[in-house]
């Protein structure tokens, strides 16, 4: 029923090809603009055309191989026998299957079947091969329909015609489409709906109908390996980090919105993380304890003057180091010690002055 | 009542309380939920620095009507064509990285602070305390600067070649850096072949360089940096042997890896699952045939097991994708099968690459039909979200797609598969903009051919433009789709998308066009029909350049012309007006004009069309264009200009066609004076159409004269 079906569509649009052709040669063949001078051939009668054409015939060496294709596009009919259309040389095999199978184009259709075949025929072995015997089966064909048909396939052809004659293809073609979609239009969504598959299912004929589901699990194991204790011999830490990197690199898109932004930024530590710590880098402040920060005045042990302007000016610089956020302990140590080391180049003038003495003395008698 | 109020108060404050406390003392968390009193705060969930804004990103939906967000959010600024919005991004980017070279370049300003004190005034400072490793300058090496291995160590860690092997250079070569550094550099060399890899910080140019590195040949640099630190090794520990066998076997340096796999192996040197795996990628460049090469990979991982290696999932991915170089055939597709089959005895679930490479190994263009997809998609879709695990999972999708829509034509599969990528954040695995391109060149292929229309219409209008801009090809597709769907007003929007999108100047594109809309045309209500005059007048006039333009820019390529058949389509959708004030009229005179200088290629393929135009334009009163119409038709040779210039002629003076035809059989002489110029041009025409020649020696005369009276005869008439 289907392939009924097919044959019928495909039958329909030969014919609309034939239909189509005749239109513009009913009176006189389009000239192209390239050879206005060229005699006028309409005047001329029948005999010497047919003459003509068999001159033509004869004179012509091969088909050409891009018309060749062209047609057997135009006609899916002879699709089915693709594969023979390779083998250029054997051409009475393709005449054979080509006639066999217009045979049973034209059955399959009813109706005057001898008229139907020549028909087919004429439009599909007007070019294979003109000096094969069914010539005159052929011409006889072309007789009962349209005698002028095989004179302008015979002709060279110009722009213009090559180009009409891929129009009427394609119209053939979406005429049919729009005659189905008009049908669905009439009769509401069920119909448009069948329409759709038509379409759906015109691609069919090019593809190889079966498709074999595999199931990937399928198949056999090899029995090599045996589950037990995984061990993935020799780590290369380097490497792995590189492919680590390589498939971030691989996955990693241009953000698409601002969050996404602000996490690429956190990840590239351009911005304060989440949670906000405002210790975020101070990382190694953390093990300390805060009262290392506060209490300085330890540091003055063993150095400072117990009393005096000295002492007085280095407990004021502990208390302003003990509330600087920003220096680390050891920062907040070396700013004292560059205090005691100034204060030691100057000794000779601050004994002089008196402001040192007293802890001079103590500290040596510590010292010894 | 109050107590009810008061008590959760205080509650609340206890915990608040309690939860300050473990945070300040050193940071404890309460470990047990249950605590005496029959309070149970939950757990304290650890959260990552991005964690909350992922969330927050999560909530953002995407917006398919809105462009992408590194683009600006400006009408004047939305790219809507492939070129510019490549363009457009690679500018934002070349603008981040010209002021990254400034930085770099010029370092010193900003590494000073005069106002320090001096004790901390440090050489060289960067501009924040403590400092932001991203914000400062790269350090440039060269042979001057004074080098460590903390320098070296730095430069492994950010895989910057280049740099690791100068300063390598300066601190003395192999022989002066410590064992620990020179393994961690070979390893970095081997991983990349002593070429620098892409940088992490320019993600739109990773994204828009469709980087096609994986060339399958041998690129191994023989005697190169590698080669040498390996050999000043010594001894030489497992690690080096595997970073070298691995680097070359990436490389596809076979027989050198083999060689040095044997002497490992003679040694006694402990390999590993990564060593294999290498090995097993590259089974292809050692032996030739497939009963070979499927012996060797049989042999490898037989040896594997001997030596008392686990495979891992890149095992797995790595044997698919040495079946899969090796072409197709039932052979190895069995071979394939009973390797996925072996590896799930041991758990080890393929990973998106290892589908990847199956559907490469059954899914051939030409061969018969294979439908693995659809078991693939099932194992895919029961997984919560698909974790990339090497950087050949991005090539699933892309191939997936491309199997829906040619291999298997099915929209339902690829419908599913898009489904799929949409999931969570699965639409990372997409890899790049080349990438995706082609997977929604696939998909908008495969909807257009086999979707119900209205279907395809949403995805359309889901996808395009910002998501995705057709190519020609698709686009061709799509107008297919639109003109068996029979939407006359989209195809009239399908000529400003192609003219948005940079292919209106695409001939056949616009030929294609124009065909759809000549079928559709007839049917359509007339507010569509006026839309797609509209659309066809446009096609005429787009891409013309005035005639200044013409002098002052100097074509080179030259324009791509219209066929006539385009160009008399267009005359036949504008001149459908009963107004003669219509300003189409104009477009059909322009492009009657073009005809006729031959601006347009071939000849129209349906000249009928011509003379109805030219019998309407007689009748609406536009003898000009009657004239000019018929004209060309008869210079053309086609036979329709004689019926017609008798028609036209005929509605020109208002007499029966018997009565013009007698008229016309006089002959020229009779004629010339007592005519409008116009009818005496369509009596030129008829003339000429039936003798194949201009019979009278005033043809030029005549020709000019149509051409000239064509304005004032539609101005005054």
């Amino acid at each position: 029923m289907l392939t009924r079906l097919r044959f019928r569509r495909d039958f329909r649009l030969i014919v609309r090809c034939l239909a189509d052709k005749p239109s513009d040669s009913d009176g006189k063949a389009p000239e192209s603009k390239a050879k206005p001078a060229e005699p006028q051939k309409s005047s001329d009668n029948a005999t010497e055309k047919i003459q003509e054409l068999l001159k033509l015939m004869m004179a012509e060496p091969k088909i050409k191989e891009s018309e060749y294709k062209d047609k057997f596009a135009s006609a899916p009919v002879i699709q089915r026998k693709k594969k023979s259309d390779e083998i250029e040389v054997k051409t009475e095999q393709i005449e054979e299957s080509i006639t066999k199978a217009a045979g049973d184009v034209a059955q399959a259709l009813g109706g005057d079947v001898k008229q139907t075949e020549a028909e087919l025929l004429s439009r599909v072995l007007g070019k294979i091969n003109q000096t094969s015997t069914t010539l005159s089966d052929l011409l006889v064909g072309m007789k009962i329909d349209r005698s002028k048909e095989p004179e302008e396939r015979q002709k060279p052809e110009t722009r213009g015609q090559q180009v009409k004659r891929l129009m009427s293809q394609s119209k053939s073609e979406t005429q049919q489409t729009r005659y189905s979609q008009r049908k669905g239009r009439a009769a509401g969504g069920e119909q448009k709906a069948e329409g759709r598959d038509e379409r759906s299912r015109r691609p069919s004929p090019q593809q190889p109908t079966s498709v074999t589901t595999v199931n990937i699990f399928s198949g056999e194991p090899l029995g090599i390996f045996r589950p037990k204790e995984s061990n993935y011999g020799t780590k290369l830490d380097v490497w792995e980090n590189l492919q680590q990197r390589e498939l971030t690199l691989a996955t990693s898109q241009p953000p698409v919105n601002y969050f996404q932004k602000m996490a690429l930024w956190t990840e590239q530590g351009k911005i304060w993380k989440f949670p906000i710590n405002n210790e975020q880098g101070l990382e190694e402040e953390q093990n300390v304890h805060f009262s290392e920060h506060i209490f300085l005045d330890s540091h003055l042990e063993g150095w400072c003057p117990k009393k005096g302007p000295i002492r007085h000016f280095m407990e004021l610089v502990c208390v302003g180091l003990s509330k600087n956020a920003f220096y680390t302990v050891k920062e907040k140590k070396d700013h004292i010690m560059w205090y005691k080391e100034y204060f030691e180049s100057k000794k000779d003038i601050l004994s002089e002055v008196g402001a040192w003495e007293t802890q001079t003395a103590g500290a040596e008698a510590k010292q010894s | 009542m109050y107590s009810n109020v008061i008590v959760p108060r205080q509650w609340t404050r206890f915990a608040c309380l309690c939860r300050s406390l473990s945070s300040v003392e050193g940071q404890k968390l309460p470990q047990n939920s249950k605590s005496s009193d029959g309070i149970s705060p939950p757990p304290r969930k650890p959260r990552g620095p991005t964690d909350i804004l992922q969330a927050l990103a999560a909530t953002v939906g995407t917006d398919p009507t809105a462009a992408h967000y590194k683009y600006h959010d400006d009408p004047y600024l939305i790219p809507l064509s492939n070129f510019r919005k490549r363009s457009y991004a690679l500018s934002a980017e070349a603008g981040r990285k010209a002021a990254a070279w400034i930085r770099d370049e010029h370092a010193e300003l900003f590494t000073t602070r005069e106002w320090d004190p001096p004790s901390k005034n440090k050489t060289p400072y960067f501009n924040a305390d403590p400092i932001i490793e991203a914000f400062a300058p790269k350090p440039i090496y060269n042979d001057a600067s004074k080098v460590t291995e903390e320098d070296l160590k730095y430069t492994i860690q950010n895989a910057l070649i280049d740099d690791s092997v100068t300063i390598f250079q300066l601190l003395g070569g192999a022989s002066a850096v410590s064992d620990e550094l020179k393994l961690q550099l070979l390893q970095l060399l081997c991983f990349y072949n002593e070429k620098e890899p892409d940088s992490m910080e320019w993600l739109e140019e990773r994204w828009f360089a469709a980087n096609i590195r994986d060339r399958q040949a041998a690129t191994w640099k023989i005697g190169g940096l590698a080669d040498q630190i390996f050999e000043s090794m010594d001894p030489k520990t497992p690690e080096a042997y595997c970073a070298m066998i691995q680097g070359m076997a990436k490389y596809y340096q076979a027989e050198r890896a083999h060689m040095l796999t044997t002497e490992a192996k003679e040694k006694g040197i402990p390999l590993s699952t990564g060593v294999y795996n290498s090995l097993i990628g590259c089974v292809g460049f050692l032996r030739e045939g497939t009963a070979l090469r499927i012996e060797t990979l049989r042999s490898l991982l037989a040896e594997m097991h001997e030596q008392g290696i686990s495979p891992n999932d890149e095992t797995l991915s790595a044997c698919l994708r040495s079946l899969s170089a090796w072409g197709g055939g039932k052979l190895l597709q069995q071979m394939a099968l009973q390797i996925v089959a072996e590896f799930k005895r041991l758990d080890i679930q393929p990973g998106l690459a290892a589908y990847y490479y199956l559907l490469c190994l059954f899914c051939k263009e030409r061969g018969p039909r294979f439908d693995i997809l659809s078991t693939i998609l099932n194992e895919l879709e029961q997984k919560e979200h698909l974790e990339a695990k090497e950087p050949a999972d991005t090539n699933f999708f892309i191939t997936a797609m491309g199997v829906c829509s040619d291999h298997l034509q099915n929209i339902t599969m690829a419908e599913r598969l898009h489904a799929l990528l949409m999931k969570g954040d699965n639409y990372k695995l997409v890899g790049d903009a080349y990438k995706e391109s082609i997977y929604y060149r696939h998909y908008v292929t495969v909807a257009c051919r086999h979707a119900p229309f209205e279907k395809t219409l949403e995805l359309l209008d889901t996808l395009v433009p910002n998501v995705y801009v057709p190519e020609p090809t698709v686009m061709e597709e799509i107008i297919k789709t639109l003109e068996v769907g029979g939407a006359g007003d989209r195809l009239a929007q399908a000529w400003s998308q192609l003219v948005v999108f940079g292919h209106g100047k695409r001939a056949r594109l616009v030929e294609r066009l124009l065909d759809a809309m000549i079928n559709t045309y007839q049917g359509q209500e007339e507010a569509v029909k006026s839309k797609m005059r509209a659309a066809a007048a446009d096609m005429l006039s787009f891409g013309q350049l005035t005639p200044e333009e013409k002098e002052v820019k100097d074509i080179r390529s030259p324009v791509q012309k219209l066929s006539a058949t385009a160009v008399c389509n267009i005359i036949e959708i504008c001149s459908d007006t009963q107004d003669k004030a219509d300003p189409h009229w104009k477009s059909v005179e322009e492009a009657l004009q073009r005809l006729r200088k031959e601006e347009a290629a071939g000849v129209p393929a349906r000249p009928q069309a011509l003379a109805d135009v030219a019998k309407k334009a007689a009748t609406v009163g536009l003898p000009g264009i009657a004239a000019t119409a018929v004209t060309y038709l008869a210079e053309c040779g086609f036979e329709e200009a004689m019926p017609a210039s008798v028609q036209v002629l005929g509605t020109m003076l208002n007499r029966p066609e018997q009565e013009v035809e007698e008229l016309l059989s006089q002959g020229q002489t009779g004629l010339t004076g007592s005519l409008h110029p116009a009818a005496m041009a369509v009596a030129e025409a008829y003339s000429i159409a039936k003798t194949g020649g201009p019979i009278s020696q005033e043809s030029e005369r005549s020709s000019s004269s149509s051409d000239s009276d064509s304005d004032s005869s539609s101005d005054d008439e």
